[in-house]
C-alpha cells in the first residue's frame, strides 16, 4: 500500500504531466513571440516547467496554472532579453525574407504566405520589449486590459496605447507587399 | 463633424474593450463597420501567422546560428585557457636565463652579432673602435654609434659624407 506521503507526491507530479503536454507547446510559442528565437524559447520553456514542478512541490491549490505559466514565462524572456550576451546577439541577427508562392487575395490567405510571415515575425521583433509584452498578453493570450496592466504594473491607459502601437507597426507587415 | 472613432477606438471595440458609444455607431455607420471587419480581418490574420502558421526561416535560423555560435566558443574558450596557463606555468620554467655562467657566451655572442652588423670597410681602419655596447645600442636605435673622430657622425650617410 503505499504511503501517505507517496501518494501526495504522485498525484501532483501526474498534474505536472498533464499541464507540460497540454501547455508546451503555448509556453514555447509565447517564448518565441517575446525572444524571436525558437532555440531560446525552448530552453526558456524548460526553465519555466522546471519551476512550475517546485511550485507544484511546495503546493499551491489556489494557482490557476496557465496564467501562472504565462506570468512565469514572461518573466524569464524578460530576464533572457536583459543579459548582455542575449541583446549582442539579438542586435547582430539579421532578417532574411524568404518568397514563397503567392497565397490567395484574402489577409488570412496573404498571412500564410513565406514572405508575409517573415515581414510578420520582423515587425514583431522590432516592437519595443514593453509593446510586445502588452501586445501578446493582450491579443494573443486574450487576457483583458486591466490583468495586462497588473502583470506588466502599466495603467490601463498605457496598455491601450501599447496595444495600439503595437498593432499598428504589425499591420503595416501584414499590407506591406514589397 | 464626423463622429467616427479613430483608429486607436476602433481598435478597443475590435478587441471588446470599447464604450457603448463606440460600439453603437460602429454597428450603425457603414464605413465604421468596414474598417472594423478589416480591423477584425488582420487581428485574425496577425494571431494566424503568430500562433498557428509554421515559424519563418528567419526565427529557425537563429536557433541554428545559436548552436553554431555555442559549438565554436566552448572549444575556442578551452584553448585560450590552456595558451593562458601554459604562458602562466611552463614558459617561466622553459625561457632561457642569464646566469653567470652563461654571462661569457652572452657576452661573446654580443661581440659576433655586432661585429657581423657593422662589419664595413670604413671600420677596419678604426684605431680604437667604440665599445660593443655602443653599436648595439646605436643599431638597436636603428642609427649609428656617434663618433668624435669622425667628426661626431651619427649615421651612416654622416660617414659618408665625411
Amino acid at each position: 500500500m503505499p504511503s501517505s506521503a507517496n501518494a501526495a507526491v504522485a498525484e501532483p507530479l501526474a498534474d505536472v504531466d498533464q499541464l507540460y503536454r497540454s501547455q508546451r507547446a503555448r509556453i514555447v510559442r509565447l517564448c518565441t513571440m517575446l525572444l524571436g528565437n525558437e532555440h531560446e524559447a525552448e530552453e526558456v520553456s524548460q526553465d519555466v516547467f522546471l519551476k512550475l514542478h517546485r511550485a507544484f512541490a511546495e503546493g499551491d491549490p489556489d494557482s490557476v496554472w496557465p496564467a501562472w505559466l504565462t506570468t512565469v514565462a514572461l518573466n524569464a524572456c524578460r530576464d533572457k532579453r536583459r543579459s548582455r550576451w542575449f541583446r549582442w546577439w539579438r542586435t547582430s541577427d539579421e532578417l532574411v525574407e524568404t518568397h514563397f508562392a503567392a497565397a490567395g487575395p484574402s489577409p488570412e490567405r496573404a498571412a500564410l504566405d513565406g514572405a508575409t510571415r517573415e515581414r510578420i515575425w520582423s515587425a514583431l521583433a522590432e516592437l519595443p520589449a514593453r509593446q510586445r509584452e502588452v501586445f501578446v498578453l493582450r491579443h494573443i493570450e486574450s487576457w483583458n486590459t486591466a490583468e495586462v496592466a497588473a502583470a506588466l504594473q502599466l495603467s490601463t491607459g498605457t496598455v491601450k496605447r501599447h496595444l495600439f502601437r503595437a498593432v499598428q507597426h504589425l499591420r503595416v507587415a501584414l499590407r506591406d507587399q514589397r | 463633424m464626423s463622429t467616427c472613432p479613430d483608429e486607436s477606438t476602433l481598435l478597443a471595440v475590435a478587441i471588446g474593450d470599447s464604450d457603448a458609444a463606440a460600439l453603437a455607431h460602429s454597428a450603425h455607420c457603414r464605413h465604421c463597420a468596414a474598417r472594423l471587419a478589416q480591423l477584425k480581418t488582420d487581428l485574425g490574420a496577425l494571431r494566424g501567422v503568430l500562433v498557428d502558421a509554421p515559424l519563418p526561416p528567419s526565427v529557425r535560423r537563429a536557433a541554428r546560428r545559436t548552436e553554431w555560435l555555442s559549438g565554436l566558443l566552448t572549444p575556442l574558450a578551452a584553448v585560450g585557457l590552456a595558451t593562458a596557463l601554459a604562458l602562466a606555468v611552463v614558459w617561466p620554467r622553459l625561457a632561457p636565463h642569464a646566469t653567470p655562467e652563461t654571462q661569457p657566451q652572452l657576452a661573446s655572442l654580443t661581440a659576433d652579432v655586432t661585429a657581423a652588423l657593422f662589419a664595413s670597410r670604413e671600420g677596419v681602419g678604426l684605431a680604437e673602435p667604440l665599445s660593443d655596447h655602443a653599436y648595439v645600442v646605436a643599431a638597436l636605435n636603428g642609427g649609428w654609434p656617434c663618433d668624435s673622430r669622425y667628426g661626431n657622425a651619427c649615421s651612416y650617410d654622416d660617414l659618408l659624407d665625411q
